[in-house]
């Protein structure tokens, strides 16, 4: 893996660490998209991690449709500040050790959720695994996208100055 | 918590996107995956959301295939669940087509970022397409009312 690499992903687990809100695209059962705000946690491996009642409508159409899309971003009042990560990936219910594995990730990162841990057990943890990841960073240069088939492509750099996200 | 006036309602609606630049666009890849990008958006008084993108990028691509997408938009103080507050919204979204449309287009986008109005940022606008979402569906969600509160909003053509 050459530096740049290494650079780049580093930088992009710095940035999912530090956003806490996905919006996750899925497909309802008559083929319609829809998207839905989620927390979310992530790991060594970028796989994300989310809480969900199995019966909202997002956790409904996984189970039909494993595929799914995701983005985050960075709520920056500044352009130069601005970053975002679009994913795309599938997505699987958890249970047994798995779940527990992912409940400690989630605490990891939201000690809080300790205090509703009764609450959270009438939900379910989700995991997305990404297959396609593309990052944009403005904080690089404007416009600056590298994209990469994850975990094992080339991260490949976009045609710079198109968008300012 | 239901009494409250859907007026009352589409205010802070309309305050959360004249304040937020950043919407998740999800469209239909070809085969009907999903597929998700972020967009910076602007909304107009029947809200409807218009951005910039290349017509070459994927989410225009599939766009101008199959025109169903929808979109999130969340508001700040997403690090404090009293404060979570945000849109769900189902659409049809399409370029933006004619002088005219895409010059109030313009004008829209241009009144709340006025940086679009300086290179390199009007040169790319000038490159590029504006796009438009007309809602026929809204989910307002805001814990600041009450945890869990969430309202649908009833849109002209939505089913």
């Amino acid at each position: 893996m050459s530096r740049s690499v290494e650079q780049v992903i580093e930088r992009l687990m710095h940035f999912m660490q530090s956003i806490q809100v996905i919006s996750l695209a899925s497909v309802d059962d008559e083929g319609l998209p829809y998207a839905a705000n989620l927390y979310f946690a992530s790991d060594h491996d970028l796989t994300l991690f989310f809480l969900s009642d199995p019966h909202a409508n997002h956790a409904r159409h996984v189970q039909l449709q494993p595929e799914v899309a995701v983005t985050g971003f960075t709520t920056a009042k500044m352009w130069q500040q601005v970053r975002g990560v679009q994913i795309r990936g599938r997505c699987q219910r958890l249970s047994g050790n798995q779940r527990d594995a992912a409940w400690e990730i989630y605490l990891a990162k939201f000690p809080h959720m300790q205090e509703v841990e009764q609450m959270a057990r009438d939900c379910d943890f989700y995991r997305i695994t990404p297959w396609w990841i593309r990052w944009s960073d403005n904080s690089v240069r404007f416009g600056y996208k590298v994209e990469m088939d994850w975990p094992d492509g080339a991260p490949r750099e976009g045609e710079p100055g198109t968008s300012f996200l | 918590m239901g009494d409250i006036p859907r007026d009352e309602i589409e205010r802070d609606l309309r305050q959360m996107l004249a304040s937020c630049r950043t919407a998740s666009l999800a469209t239909l890849a070809p085969g009907g995956a999903p597929h998700a990008a972020n967009v910076q958006v602007v909304a107009d008084s029947q809200l409807r959301l218009y951005w910039v993108s290349s017509p070459d990028s994927a989410h225009s691509v599939h766009l101008a295939r199959d025109p169903r997408v929808a979109a999130t938009v969340y508001g700040p103080g997403e690090d404090r669940p009293d404060q979570i507050h945000g849109v769900q919204i189902g659409g049809q979204a399409v370029a933006v087509e004619g002088p005219a449309e895409r010059e109030r287009a313009w004008r829209l986008y241009a009144q709340k970022y006025p940086f679009a109005e300086s290179p390199p940022f009007r040169e790319m606008v000038d490159r590029q397409r504006f796009y438009r979402l007309t809602p026929t569906w809204l989910r307002w969600i805001d814990n600041r009312r009450g945890f869990g509160f969430s309202r649908e909003l009833p849109v002209a053509g939505g089913s």
